[in-house]
């Protein structure tokens, strides 16, 4: 829609600055809330940035490696901006590993700082959805609906997020336990992408045409939900 | 603000009529057997085949897309003020160059003047046809933002479709699958 934002002779890319803006509001989001959590602020700062870089670059290492005929007659395309490219299931993937060596390294409660870090991911998810709904892509299904070519499923995915979020906000003062918040945001947002997952346009499809996104949130979501229920006290 | 679940007794019930729910809408959206791609079905989706047009090119010739059925076709939606779309029009022109006897490339633009595209050809050096599109074929191609670049098969079927800015590694595997399944 709008993959540039042109101001005078400057064409800005949206999706990278709507990124790099992410990245800025989860770090002051994080640092806010460490102190609820009774994580050291300056501890939950360089976490954030160990996760958000570990995901960058193993979502560029990936990138390239799937593409390595490409990149070998053009070695210097693998450091170059503009012919940057990145894998983005390996970067959630890279980021989630160097999260939970990061907090195993530092001794910390990882139940405590999941309930901690579950807003910094949904804020970062909304950054890299609206990127992709201005850049391109991530494109929604096949529509007429409202005039539209496409399903806005990039914005379904924002919102779904945001009432995440609220949920998480709500749920701080009725938090019992360490990794209730993680476990009880986790089960709405698996939820939640089971919805909108149909409406993408290039989902992945596994044996006789389930789409596998939706059957690894169902996963999450039980595993979530039987968390919840085996950790929660009878009544 | 609400009361969330606590006890185990209420996860459970919560929690299986969420599972529920999300069985059934997993179950519905399966891509069962009346959605799958068929490739004797226009429609601007990878696997069916890809709808027809006339449009008229710089020249003021008559192109048709189906005549061209035989070799594969790279077929770009661009614009003249759409910055990506300046950064992709080399790739479409070195290609149109390495491949001429083996691929065509068409470049449909989005409704602007003569003039504004004829200087983009001399900007840009472009020899390959562009075509002039009064807006029906970018909704009929269900364009959602520009670039958009779809990969047409020999035998006019959707391989591929790149909505948004492609980076050169990722057009040019694209290029090569084209031509490596043809």
């Amino acid at each position: 829609m709008f993959p540039f934002l042109n101001i005078g002779p400057l064409a800005l890319p949206t999706k990278p600055l709507l990124v790099i803006a992410g990245i800025y509001l989860i770090q002051w989001v994080v640092e806010r809330l460490a102190v609820r959590m009774s994580v050291p602020v300056v501890l939950a700062s360089e976490w954030v940035f160990r996760t958000v870089i570990a995901g960058f670059v193993g979502a560029r290492a990936v990138f390239v490696i799937e593409q390595w005929d490409i990149y070998l007659r053009n070695p210097w395309g693998i450091v170059w901006p503009v012919t940057a490219g990145y894998a983005v299931w390996a970067g959630w993937l890279a980021a989630g590993g160097m999260w939970l060596w990061f907090g195993y390294q530092r001794e910390q409660n990882l139940w405590r700082a999941a309930d901690l870090f579950m807003p910094t991911l949904l804020i970062f998810f909304c950054a890299l959805r609206l990127g992709d709904l201005f850049g391109g892509p991530g494109f929604g299904a096949v529509t007429d609906l409202f005039g539209l070519n496409r399903h806005l499923v990039q914005l379904y995915d924002v919102v779904v997020a945001l009432i995440v979020l609220v949920i998480w906000w709500a749920g701080q003062a009725q938090r019992r336990w360490d990794g209730w918040l993680f476990l009880v945001t986790t089960v709405m947002f698996t939820f939640g992408l089971t919805l909108t997952l149909p409406f993408r346009g290039d989902p992945i499809l596994i044996g006789n045409g389930w789409l596998l996104g939706q059957v690894v949130m169902i996963g999450v979501m039980t595993a979530a939900c039987a968390g919840l229920a085996y950790f929660s006290v009878e009544g | 603000m609400f009361q969330l679940p606590q006890s185990r007794d209420a996860w459970l019930l919560w929690g299986g009529i969420l599972l529920a729910i999300g069985l059934v809408v997993t179950a519905v959206s399966r891509r069962t057997a009346d959605t799958p791609p068929d490739p004797l079905v226009e429609s601007p989706a990878p696997g069916f085949l890809a709808p027809d047009f006339t449009l008229v090119t710089l020249d003021g010739e008559e192109l048709t897309l189906s005549e061209l059925r035989g070799r594969p076709v790279v077929l770009n939606f661009w614009a003249s003020w759409c910055g990506p779309c300046r950064i992709e029009t080399p790739h479409f022109q070195s290609f149109s160059e390495n491949f001429a006897d083996e691929l065509v490339v068409l470049g449909v633009n989005q409704q602007e003047s003569a003039e504004a595209i004829t200087a983009f050809a001399e900007e840009f050096s472009v020899t390959y046809p562009l075509l002039f599109d009064d807006g029906e074929v970018y909704q009929t191609y269900a364009v959602f933002g520009l670039p958009t670049t779809y990969f047409i098969s020999a035998d006019g079927v959707i391989v591929d479709v790149i909505p948004g800015a492609a980076t050169e590694a990722v057009l040019v595997e694209k290029v090569e699958r084209l031509l490596r399944d043809e």
